[in-house]
């Protein structure tokens, strides 16, 4: 019989079932008081922006002061915000990558962590008890100018809190220590904790929205790339709106570097990178230069790996395209933030 | 209830406690009642708080709110007043509807400082170590007797992930389950991989680029689903490498492998579908 190799399993933290049952406890009395008291349950009432007077005879509030937005900063959102909010939400500043955006997370409503993508901060104030880096968001500035800073996040915190994101998108294990702080892995398809996060969801659906549409109309293409030069800024705008999602995944601010075999003309390319589950990259080729049909390039990542693409005719667009896959294992060891790949004709 | 006037005093003041004497009345009667009764609900132990003959309970009742929503005691730990004022003066038209509005959102923000404070001070915390006996893992988690019991939820001791320092062991590991994925991929019927490649990618069935690859019209690749469901597939190669592996390896290390198969079989059908044969229709199936 095949012996496999023994594997090393994490020993669990200590007290994890109890603070399984902790969560649930409090979500049990949650439930309660939302059957019990209808009001409670219901989204808050808002009238439509145009029928709104505000201040009406409730004084001055503070003014919003996103104008000193800032990673590691902790800020409220503003009562605007997100409509569907039942308490006031506070989010972590994590990271701020280029072109103004920025990675938040929010903390969550409860005081144990429910998964282990919640952290347990540390802190005795019950709003900031709990991060949920599952729910981080890549927001611009403008979705943030109607917020307050309420307090700093030490340097540690921050730092904990980009492993335990790291961990959640990329895989990364935690630490020894950070383990012992996060809730228990969903193992059950009907697990109770699945609607939870669906409902934290929702509630943030509206900063999600307006990454996307900034995204949109900050890589909007302008014109069709003719020479080198606008191949390549043109390539550089599809790059850097993936790339942030590398740097998201990361937890690094974006430092990407995109170097293209210089010494011949390389016709429009353009290149959408993808990240597997499992760590592995897929870099999906286009060409709009029907020369290169059929014609195969190497592509070069840290002088090391050397995959071919082939690009092929698709009949339906004619399209030319290929993939590439470059596994995991084969990945600079120093992270995604430094990787540079190169086309390049053999 | 409080009045506009008591609400806003209340909002320029630091705490209930520094609130004059009519305006903390007219507060503390808005609040003790919805705390006392939900701590109550949660948990009657919990005193002196839900004991109603106690003199200091309007002064707790009004303190566990407040601390249930104060952020931080550095820069500005007042702003969520603003967020309950902004909130009502989102709600309404009137003063009248947003004042209705403010005790709303105060009133929920209430039960959920009663709901945590009976978490955090009731019986949990008196008694900190789950029991063990099987009663308490049988019990349904959040109430719902149909739901999953506690037990059902509690993940193996090997969720937890691999140590970090056993990578090598890790990758010999990923080693096998690469070579067992390559040997079952070629037994896999090409229409599930079609149906595999379908939902590793998250696309229904009935999606053009699903049936170009299939060779086929829906109904047809449906039939074969049922005739011989991926599903089917996938638990012949986990009882197969149960039967190969089990018997001398431990049970969580017999698991990581197959649910490692099962992954590298989704990533062949990517490759398959998703690289040089994009365009193109299974050879097998035209």
């Amino acid at each position: 019989m095949p012996k496999l190799p023994t594997l090393k399993w994490r020993t669990p933290p200590a007290g994890y079932r109890e603070r399984l049952a902790r969560w649930f406890d409090i979500w049990k009395y949650e439930l309660e008081l939302r059957r019990e008291n209808p009001e409670y349950a219901k989204p808050p009432p808002a009238l439509p922006p145009e029928s709104r007077t505000k201040h009406m005879g409730f004084g001055q509030r503070h003014p919003f002061d996103a104008d000193l937005l800032a990673t590691g900063q902790i800020r409220l959102l503003g009562p605007g915000v997100l409509p569907q909010s039942r308490r006031p939400v506070y989010v972590a500043v994590l990271s701020e990558w280029e072109d103004g955006m920025f990675l938040i997370a929010p903390f969550g409503p409860f005081m144990e962590p429910a998964t282990t993508s919640e952290w347990l901060t540390g802190r005795d104030a019950f709003p900031l008890r709990v991060l949920c880096l599952w729910n981080a968001h890549t927001v611009p500035r403008s979705s943030l100018a109607e917020s307050w800073e309420v307090d700093d996040l030490s340097p540690q915190e921050l730092a904990d809190a980009r492993s335990v994101f790291d961990h959640v998108f990329t895989g990364d294990p935690l630490s020894d220590r950070l383990l012992d702080r996060v809730g228990c892995p969903v193992v059950h398809p009907n697990d109770p904790r699945i609607a939870y996060q669906q409902e934290e969801a929702r509630q943030m659906a509206p900063l999600a929205v307006a990454a996307r549409e900034y995204v949109c109309q900050i890589t909007q293409p302008t014109e069709e790339p003719t020479t080198l030069a606008a191949v390549l800024e043109d390539l550089t705008a599809v790059f850097r709106s993936r790339a942030r999602k590398w740097a998201a995944a990361s937890g690094e601010k974006n430092k990407h570097k995109k170097v293209w075999d210089s010494g011949q003309e390389i016709a429009p390319f353009r290149c959408v990178v993808y990240r597997e589950s499992n760590g592995d990259l897929r870099l999906s080729f286009s060409s709009t230069d029907h020369t290169h049909e059929n014609q195969t390039f190497e592509v070069v990542v840290k002088e090391q790996t050397r995959p071919t693409v082939t690009f092929l005719r698709d009949s339906e667009t004619g399209e030319l395209f290929g993939e590439v896959l470059i596994p995991h294992a084969k990945l600079p060891p120093d992270g995604l933030s430094r990787l540079t790949f190169r086309l390049k004709k053999p | 209830m409080p009045t506009l006037k008591a609400w806003l005093e209340w909002r320029e003041q630091c705490a209930f406690a520094l609130c004059k004497t009519q305006t903390h009345a007219e507060m503390s009667g808005f609040i003790t009642p919805i705390i006392v009764e939900q701590v109550r609900k949660r948990d009657r132990n919990l005193l002196p708080l839900a004991d109603g003959g106690h003199s200091g309970l309007p002064n707790q009742a009004c303190h566990l709110f407040e601390t249930y929503m104060h952020a931080t005691s550095g820069k500005t730990g007042k702003r969520w007043k603003d967020w309950l004022f902004g909130k009502a003066d989102e709600a309404g038209a009137s003063e009248e509807g947003k004042l209705a509005a403010l005790e709303c959102q105060a009133a929920n923000a209430c039960m959920s400082g009663a709901r945590d404070h009976a978490r955090q001070e009731g019986w949990y915390h008196r008694n900190p170590k789950l029991s063990r006996k099987k009663d308490d893992l049988d019990r349904p988690a959040t109430g719902d007797p149909d739901g999953p019991t506690l037990g059902d939820l509690l993940p193996d001791p090997s969720s937890f992930g691999l140590d970090p320092s056993g990578e090598a062991a890790a990758n010999e590991m990923e080693m096998i389950a690469v070579r067992e994925a390559e040997g079952y991929f070629a037994t896999l019927p090409p229409r599930s991989k079609v149906v595999l490649w379908a939902r590793v990618t998250e696309q229904p069935l009935s999606a053009e680029e699903v049936l170009r690859f299939a060779g086929c019209r829906k109904s047809t690749l449906c039939k074969h689903e049922e005739q011989t469901p991926l599903l089917a597939s996938l638990k012949i190669v986990a009882s197969s490498l149960e039967a190969k592996y089990g018997p001398e390896n431990p049970p969580e290390d017999v698991r990581e492998l197959i649910a490692r198969v099962i992954h590298r079989l989704g990533r062949l059908c990517l490759e398959e579908f998703s690289s040089g044969k994009k365009g193109e229709q299974l050879t097998l199936l035209k």
